[in-house]
């Protein structure tokens, strides 16, 4: 699994999951390239969509994180960087 | 019968994210009365773990926590409501996707909401929440979920292939006519749908919280209708029905959206404010918190 795949894994369950950031589909885009990186602050993630990125992610990369260890990641691309050095391990 | 299938559900979960799966996928079903049920089934009578998985990576405190947090969560917003009873809606699945809410009443006495929920499928906050603070003697609910979570923009999987057709295969699924009246609630990408879905059905009534724009070019499909010219004609012909265009005072996209699904139909749109917390896509929690929700909807929908 590339680094790019775990960016659409994310993309894809904060679309899901109707974070609202995620609607605009240039940004979606831009993330999954690798050309955008955004803050977790910034992201109007509640408690339930939280819960399913870290379904998402570990349903497509076995890599499990807790809802609650979001809270220690600054941004979606360091979320993807997490995910990607664990299945390195 | 609840309780059974909640500890099927949990014997096979491997980790405790997968029991986050169930909750949230009971969440997004289940009935105020059922919540109650549970959550006596659980916590309150002498409950016995089921058998589990002997690779789960969890063990039985932190499945109970997990389980304890999630129904207190959900007590906690059915409270919200500031009802003494649990509404007593019952849950039917008219079909894959589609679920009827309703307390068994006559139809003649009720209006039935069709809602349309995001692409979380919750209307803004778990269903027995929003179903709390709904009049459950007044109003049934026709819950619909777009299984390709695509805004509804192919319409239903097996029913309709797109959403001009959806409104005409809805009486197929339920005796529409029996009720007093119809409204529609739409919230995020099931906003600007529901809009258009209570446009076609002669809803006395349509709400949209944080819908989408009528303008997004996600909709251009050949040989259908954009959705602003549909909601232009249907202005010009004029519209019988109280609707509702809301949006958060501090999310400026969903200002954007509202305002230009209310330049199509020459209305203004509702800011929704909140004394308890900032109001930005999600209007409805917000609302709860400051105990307004029911009145809010009752007022909205015409209940």
């Amino acid at each position: 699994m590339t680094g790019a795949d775990i960016r659409v894994v994310i993309a894809d369950a904060l679309v899901y999951a109707s974070v609202p950031r995620f609607r605009d589909s240039a940004e979606q885009a831009d993330f999954v390239a690798g050309r955008r990186d955004i803050r977790m602050a910034d992201l109007e993630i509640d408690s339930l969509a939280a819960m399913e990125l870290c379904i998402a992610i570990e349903t497509n990369s076995g890599v499990s994180i807790a809802p609650g260890e979001l809270a220690e990641v600054a941004s979606l691309g360091a979320l993807a960087e997490r995910v990607e050095r664990a299945l390195a391990t | 019968m609840l309780l059974e299938t909640y500890n099927g559900l949990v014997s096979q979960s491997r980790s405790l994210n997968d029991i986050h799966r169930i909750n949230i996928a009971f969440g997004n079903t289940m009935t105020p009365q059922e919540v109650v049920e549970l959550e006596e089934s659980l916590f309150v009578g002498d409950y016995t773990l089921p058998p589990m998985r002997d690779d789960r990576t969890f063990n039985d405190r932190e499945l109970m926590v997990a389980a304890r947090e999630w129904i207190e969560q959900t007590l906690t917003h059915l409270k919200l409501m500031r009802k003494a009873e649990a509404e007593p809606f019952l849950r039917r699945d008219v079909r894959k996707s589609v679920t009827l809410y309703s307390d068994g009443g006559d139809p003649d006495d009720k209006t039935l909401i069709i809602a349309l929920p995001g692409a979380n499928h919750r209307l803004m906050m778990p269903i027995p929440s929003l179903l709390q603070a709904l009049p459950a003697d007044r109003a049934d609910v026709l819950f619909i979920r777009d299984g390709t979570r695509s805004g509804y923009r192919q319409g239903l999987e097996g029913l309709a292939s797109s959403i001009d057709t959806l409104g005409p295969a809805i009486p197929r699924l339920i005796d529409i006519s029996r009720y007093r009246r119809l409204a529609g609630l739409g919230v995020s990408a099931g906003g600007l749908p529901s809009l258009l879905l209570g446009l076609q059905m002669g809803s006395g009534a349509v709400l949209v919280c944080g819908g989408g724009s009528p303008n997004d070019p996600r909709w251009v499909r050949p040989g259908q209708a954009l959705p602003a010219d549909t909601l232009r004609a249907a202005a010009e012909r004029g519209i019988d029905a109280k609707l509702t265009i809301a949006f958060g005072t501090h999310s400026d996209p969903d200002r954007a959206s509202a305002r230009d699904i209310c330049a199509c139909l020459g209305i203004e749109p509702l800011e929704v404010s909140s004394r308890s917390e900032e109001v930005r896509h999600n209007i409805l929690h917000p609302l709860a918190l400051d105990g307004l929700l029911p009145a809010f909807l009752a007022d909205r929908l015409g209940l």
